[in-house]
């Protein structure tokens, strides 16, 4: 006798498990029912990911997408270092593109400097420091459209 | 007597068939996935049932195993067939929510395939060789599953695998992940235990 004659009567009664079946169409709805779960998993997921995961995204789901952005941002790295390489080998001359067209650079060279907005005590200074060379004076000098000026001070 | 047909790795589906299912379903496509599902689905819900011997929990385990299943196939090495890899991750969710839930178990039936009825072996063990010959299949299914919440899982799992569902000792080891003896030796404890549980119903 052995270890499945023992135990026969209890495997005949086990087999009464397998009778046991879920409500008709149970199975058929199954599947489905997953696959919307599923389905409203990733439109969650893809409302949740930020942009920048989106993005990625693309690159998980076509590689060829992948490889192509990054031979274009190759290539703009090699045409920026060229492009660098010739700028360098024939500098333009600043001060002629001054002469052109001034404002722009006077409010750039302003606007670097951050000059505080002048007080009263301040246009004071700068009326008596007239005769002092600045800073800015080289570039009014050679400018022909600026004029130096100065301020009276009321009462004076 | 004869042991019942086992189920072995070769009777599975066709494998070519199944990992080209498997690699069109890792690709997002959801009409492959929706066929494994369709291949698996009663082998799946079957096992978590015998286990829980609750409809509504073996819904939502069943479902969650498959939805975690094509969460993870990305994961998925091929190693074994994609069928044992579900079957883990079915049989492990399973274990997982029956730790949890381990003092509250509250059945809920399906109920038996009317044809039962004209069954030989079940006639014969419900009007005959049962002392309590007024029990019925009814109250039988009752006091078997409720003889085998009493199991531990890790018992009640080869029993379900390999009695219920006709599984081969191999085949349970790779889901379990041990070697053949501790199954074998499982499922002689199992069955002691059960046959102690439902003498009243043995010959």
């Amino acid at each position: 006798m052995n270890e499945n004659e023992n135990f026969e009567s209890l495997r005949r009664l086990l087999a009464l498990k397998r009778r046991e079946i879920p409500p008709p169409g149970y199975f058929n709805r199954f599947s489905g029912e997953v696959i919307a779960r599923i389905r409203a998993g990733e439109r969650e997921s893809a409302a949740a990911m930020p942009w920048f995961l989106k993005f990625m995204q693309i690159f998980e789901a076509k590689p060829a997408f992948a490889s192509s952005f990054a031979g274009a941002l190759c290539l703009l790295l090699v045409f920026g270092i060229v492009y660098a390489e010739q700028s360098d080998q024939t500098p333009q001359p600043l001060l002629q593109t001054s002469q052109l067209s001034p404002e722009p650079l006077m409010a750039s060279a302003i606007s670097a400097t951050s000059m505080p907005q002048p007080s009263e005590q301040n246009l004071f200074a700068s009326s008596i420091s007239n005769s002092s060379p600045s800073s800015l004076q080289p570039l009014f000098s050679q400018n022909s459209f600026a004029q130096p000026v100065s301020f009276t001070i009321p009462g004076n | 007597m004869a042991e019942p047909a086992e189920r072995t790795e070769s009777e599975s589906p066709v494998p070519e068939h199944e990992s080209e299912l498997v690699a069109r379903a890792r690709k997002g496509d959801l009409a492959a996935y929706d066929e494994l599902i369709k291949r698996y689905q009663e082998r799946i819900y079957a096992t978590i049932y015998h286990m829980t011997s609750n409809h509504e929990d073996a819904n939502d385990l069943a479902q969650e195993a498959f939805l975690k299943a094509f969460q993870a196939l990305k994961s998925f090495k091929g190693g074994s067939s994609f069928y044992t890899w579900l079957y883990r991750i079915a049989v492990n969710k399973t274990i997982n929510f029956l730790k949890q839930r381990k003092n509250r178990q509250h059945m809920s039936l399906n109920d038996i395939d009317f044809q039962a009825e004209h069954d030989p072996d079940l006639v014969a063990l419900v009007s005959e060789k049962t002392p309590r010959r007024d029990a019925g299949l009814a109250e039988l299914q009752e006091k078997l599953n409720a003889a085998l919440l009493k199991l531990s899982e890790p018992h009640r799992l080869v029993v379900v695998l390999h009695d219920v569902q006709g599984q081969s000792h191999e085949e349970i080891a790779k889901v379990v992940g041990c070697n053949i003896g501790t199954v074998r030796s499982r499922l002689f404890y199992a069955r002691q235990q059960l046959q102690g549980y439902l003498a009243d119903y043995l010959k």
